[in-house]
């Protein structure tokens, strides 16, 4: 069993390490990129953001884990830290100086988004474009539903039935750093 | 295609973390105990049914979450 935690940055994201080997590890693909493991990859899933008012109403009996850890550090980045549902964000300096290039143009670098990946390919759904009814995006031979949950955050779940391998909550500069030439998909329109 | 971060451009500790892990030891809080604003935002992950809970703000200063659910290991980063 290998033992993680943050390490340092990439492209003003986070970077894993595990404290047995020391190999680096991408935070969102779960792909080792540098040391000893370079190249495993872990299984993922998608994890969901939502507030503790919606959690109290949809899934009352939740445990929630909560961390007695204490720093000057860590006082000043709970008391600072911007909100991941539709918050504008920051980046301080000291994360673009990790980037390997500019943001991607085609969007605002901390525009925040619903990034789905599937089969290989990655599209990003701009928080602010997904309509209050919905939208639909087809992908090959099957569409893709984008709606909004009550706390405001998207979700996607395919026409069908069933999820898309992965989701999440995303600013643009990740996303795009990440999976670099995805799609970006505004209303009901496509952008590639 | 999904692109690996550049480590040429990489700001990594070559041992240590940048901020202590979050391995969780203590039984989990129900939510109806949780004191906070109802905006407080919250992850929540599942493994084989069974669901649990971290405060997003101390997530902000982890990173990381790690430990066994329903007899599963997860690992939560943020």
């Amino acid at each position: 069993m290998l033992h993680f935690g943050c390490s340092g940055l990439a492209n003003g994201l986070a970077v894993l390490s595990d404290e047995e080997t020391w190999s680096d590890w991408d935070h969102i693909t779960g792909e080792c990129f540098a040391g000893p493991h370079e190249g495993r990859v872990m299984d993922w899933w998608p994890v969901r953001i939502t507030t503790l008012e919606q959690a109290r109403r949809e899934q009352p009996g939740l445990g929630v884990l909560i961390s007695s850890y204490r720093s000057v550090v860590e006082r000043l980045v709970e008391r600072f830290a911007p909100r991941a549902i539709g918050g504008e964000g920051f980046l301080p300096p000291h994360f673009r100086v990790t980037m390997a290039g500019r943001v991607d143009r085609r969007l605002d670098g901390l525009r925040n988004g619903l990034g789905v990946i599937d089969g290989g390919q990655a599209r990003f759904y701009p928080m602010d474009r997904v309509p209050a009814a919905g939208l639909e995006d087809r992908w090959a031979d099957r569409i893709l539903v984008v709606r909004r949950r009550p706390d405001g955050v998207p979700y996607a779940a395919w026409k069908g039935g069933g999820e898309p391998e992965m989701q999440l909550l995303s600013r643009w500069y990740g996303f795009s750093f990440t999976w670099p030439g995805c799609a970006v998909v505004e209303g009901d329109e496509s952008e590639r | 295609m999904r692109s690996s971060p550049d480590r040429s451009r990489a700001k990594i500790k070559r041992r240590g973390f940048a901020f202590e892990p979050f391995r969780p030891t203590d039984a989990p809080l129900p939510l109806s105990q949780l004191d906070a604003d109802p905006r407080e935002e919250l992850l929540v992950f599942e493994r084989s049914g069974e669901r649990r809970a971290v405060v997003a703000r101390q997530m902000a200063y982890h990173h990381t979450v790690q430990g066994d659910l329903a007899g599963e290991p997860y690992l939560v980063s943020f």
